[in-house]
């Protein structure tokens, strides 16, 4: 309580805080751009550091995190984009307006329910990029623990945890799925999300595993054992950090193919169910109309194309840029 | 072709039918006589055969009719024999049956027999219809199973090969055929697992007469033009309640949930205007005339009324409950009827859409009663008399009654009960009429559309007739 109260008064001090690091950066880049190469070894972070700098000059990089950005916002809050034509809500909806097509303020047209387009797709978004990053973060945990530990560990932890991943390998990613939510009643983000990395661990696993298993060879690793350092300070200290850039690249890319999966699903009539609102959705409800109304097709899958292109092309520089053997 | 009808029609010929006219006319029956509703005289032409044959005698009827009776047989179509007399003999409520014939069935002599109900039943002629009705020839007997893969009928068509399960049921002409002879030389009936490949297959010309699925209806004009067929049948869809849930006990609220929905709106957005906005329990195409306009005001889309009922209703919940079956294509219907409600009802904010994983979990969920909120409700008469929707669905002895919330009203069993005695056609319907009118000051449930059987066919055939025994397949003529 007290501290509360003592914040507003520390105003002063509290907006001089976010300037620091601002007005430092424009410093940092600036005794960086000129120094180049020479002045990275030093910082510490260098594949980090190299991978920035190669990144924020290139234009893929660029547009594509901007559409990253772009939906992630547009996820988050749809209500800054969905009023602009003066018909936000997406539950408004007008049956005696069925099927039509683009009208002032509705540059969209109308959904079979008489729902605005525009307004309906904004608010697709989130159930896209939550199912997507959603997925993504649970595959990565399991795979950051299970890779790491088979990986350090090594001897049966290993046969066992990779026994496991080749039989998940085993199952074709969509088919499992579609088989686990098939025996599903109630399907919402969060379990359509959990299935999806359930599937989507393995591949994560074995990239991680492999990472440590490299970097657990490295001599600096060799030198702080026979220094005495323990398992666990060995793994967060020094190989975690060194290994995890490959599964995180990896990560990236997986956001996209996890958003086509929840709309592959989707459509397939597995995945989210109305009233929840979701480009998936929309492309299945839209495909027996297609001869009447292909608006409501091209709509949903313009912004699911544009979505998934980004996330992929994104992860696939990021992937380039992180890749010490292409520089 | 979602049912079996068709089939079976093509390959057996019931006692009557009805073709698209409401009046049952006599098919293989020669003369259908009673006095008294309950002794009925049926007899059979001379001079019909089986597919292998064999006369066609009354002896047949009556061993089918007690085979399916029969209880312990199991068979599909028991339950449309309960009211000939004996049938609780054949199916005690535990342990097995002492007789295996109806005391109500007398062979009389080789084209003749006699019919004992144990009610009086001046709608029995209609029923002759249902395939609980239909002859079987001794063959049948014999070896049920082989009969079932490949039946001997006394229809228009006889079956070439056996039933080529999942794929196809190709039949030729019968030539001995005693009814009006088929047009066609043969048929085949294809199977398919889902009616959109069907519908595709029929524009392009792959298959000739197809029944349209929902999700085509806004297209199918243009794609068929003149070829697509829509048949007013004697069908309701409505909106029932969970009738044994306190909370839906007002009937002022199951009125101001009907009057929120513009029946007309969703009618042309989601059937294209196929069906017709309901405004009773039976539409005009049922014998003795309909019965439009008896909802009165309650049917009319009265946002404004609708909001005031609601509160006299004393419903306070902020949302209501929609259950449907998913996965068979109804998405779309529900979410307008839902949006409807949601956005005419102010005190209401959502309407919940609750679905079961298909029809039989819905079923059953209404059976044991463990359903919590409004729900889907349908039913189509099999014959056209008020009497089967009435009597399966509103009385308290009806097997559909589940589908409707158990709705249940003495009087309005007895006025049943009152019409299938009568003695006129018109003094039953009179009487039917008035039990539908009792049922909808009651108003257990919202009418929504008097649907209709929806068919389209390909430019290969010509002269399509649909009815109440769907299509009409002797008729159909095949262009060269």
């Amino acid at each position: 309580m007290t501290e509360r109260e003592i914040s507003p008064g520390a105003g002063p001090t509290g907006s001089a805080r976010p300037g620091g690091p601002a007005d430092m950066e424009p410093a940092g880049d600036g005794s960086q751009a000129p120094g180049g190469a020479a002045a990275q070894p030093d910082r510490g972070a260098t594949l980090l550091g190299d991978a920035w700098q190669d990144l924020r000059r290139n234009p893929v990089f660029l547009i594509s995190g901007f559409f990253v950005l772009l939906m992630v916002v547009m996820a988050v809050f749809p209500g800054l984009f969905a009023g602009w034509f003066g018909n936000g809500s997406p539950r408004v909806c007008d049956l005696s307006r069925s099927g039509d097509g683009p009208t002032s303020g509705h540059p969209f047209g109308f959904d079979k329910q008489g729902c605005d387009v525009y307004a309906n797709v904004i608010h697709g978004a989130r159930a896209s990029i939550s199912v997507g990053l959603l997925v993504t973060v649970f595959s990565l945990v399991i795979a950051v623990v299970l890779g790491a530990v088979a990986g350090y560990h090594g001897r049966w932890l290993d046969a066992l945890v990779s026994r496991i991943t080749d039989v998940f390998f085993g199952f074709p990613f969509i088919l499992g799925a579609l088989v686990v939510l098939n025996s599903m009643n109630n399907r919402n983000i969060w379990t359509v999300s959990l299935v999806l990395a359930l599937f989507g661990w393995p591949t994560m696993t074995r990239v991680m595993r492999s990472s440590v298993l490299s970097v657990k060879q490295l001599d600096y690793v060799q030198a702080a054992r026979g220094l005495g350092a323990g398992s666990w300070w060995l793994l967060r200290r020094h190989i975690l950090p060194n290994s995890i850039a490959p599964v995180m690249v990896m990560a990236t890319i997986a956001v996209g193919t996890a958003i086509v999966a929840e709309a592959v699903l989707t459509f397939l009539g597995v995945g989210l169910q109305a009233p929840a609102i979701s480009w998936g959705l929309q492309l299945s409800n839209a495909q027996t109309d297609f001869q009447i109304a292909p608006h409501l097709l091209i709509y949903p899958s313009i912004f699911l194309s544009v979505t998934v292109l980004s996330f992929i092309v994104l992860g696939d520089v990021i992937r380039d840029a992180f890749d010490p053997r292409l520089r | 072709m979602t049912g079996a009808f068709n089939e079976v029609e093509a390959l057996f010929s019931p006692l009557v039918k009805f073709g698209d006219g409401t009046e049952p006319t006599l098919l293989q029956a020669e003369s259908v006589e009673t006095d008294d509703n309950v002794v009925w005289t049926i007899t059979i032409e001379d001079g019909w055969t089986w597919h292998n044959g064999e006369p066609v005698v009354a002896q047949n009827y009556v061993d089918a009719w007690n085979a399916t009776a029969y209880g312990p047989n199991g068979w599909e179509n028991n339950a449309q024999l309960s009211n000939v007399e004996g049938y609780d003999e054949l199916n005690p409520e535990d342990g097995e049956p002492s007789t295996d014939t109806l005391s109500g069935l007398e062979v009389i002599d080789d084209t003749t027999f006699q019919v004992t109900l144990s009610t009086p039943d001046s709608q029995f002629i209609y029923k002759l219809k249902l395939p609980g009705f239909y002859a079987l020839p001794e063959v049948a007997f014999e070896d049920l199973d082989a009969f079932d893969e490949a039946p001997v009928g006394n229809g228009p068509f006889q079956i070439d090969g056996t039933w080529e399960h999942d794929v196809q049921i190709s039949m030729v002409r019968y030539e001995d055929y005693q009814g009006p002879a088929a047009n066609a030389d043969g048929l085949v009936f294809k199977i398919y697992s889902d009616m959109e490949t069907s519908y595709t297959d029929a524009a392009a010309g792959e298959v000739d007469i197809i029944s349209v699925p929902q999700t085509r209806f806004q297209q199918v004009e243009q794609d068929f033009g003149d070829r697509f067929i829509s048949f007013q049948a004697v069908r309701l869809d409505f909106l029932g309640f969970p009738l044994w849930d306190e909370r839906f006990q007002d009937e002022r609220l199951r009125q101001a949930i009907s009057m929120a929905i513009d029946r007309d709106e969703v009618n042309d957005a989601i059937f294209a205007g196929v069906y017709q906005p309901a405004s009773s329990l039976h539409g005009q195409n049922v014998d003795g005339g309909g019965t439009e306009g008896l909802c009165g005001e309650y049917c009319e889309f009265n946002p404004e009324r609708a909001n005031e009922l609601l509160d006299e209703s004393g419903w306070d919940e902020p949302i209501l409950e929609l259950w449907y079956p998913g996965g068979v294509g109804y998405d779309q219907t529900f979410e307008a009827l839902a949006n409807q409600i949601r956005q005419n009802l102010d005190a209401i904010d959502d309407v919940a859409l609750e679905t079961q994983p298909g029809f039989p979990a819905f079923i059953e969920d209404l059976d044991e009663q463990t359903v919590t909120g409004m729900f889907r409700g349908g039913w189509g008469s099999l014959y056209p008399s008020m009497q089967n929707q009435l009597t399966e669905v509103w009385s308290s002895m009806g097997s559909g009654r589940a589908g409707a919330g158990s709705y249940e009203n003495p009087e309005v069993d007895q006025l049943i009960l009152d019409a299938d005695g009568a003695n006129t056609p018109e003094e039953a319907a009179e009487l039917y009429q008035e039990a539908e009118a009792l049922i909808m000051e009651d108003f257990p449930a919202i009418p929504l559309f008097y649907a209709t059987y929806n068919f389209a066919h390909s430019e290969n055939v010509s002269n399509v007739t649909i009815g109440f025994d769907e299509i009409e397949l002797t008729e159909v003529v095949v262009n060269n």
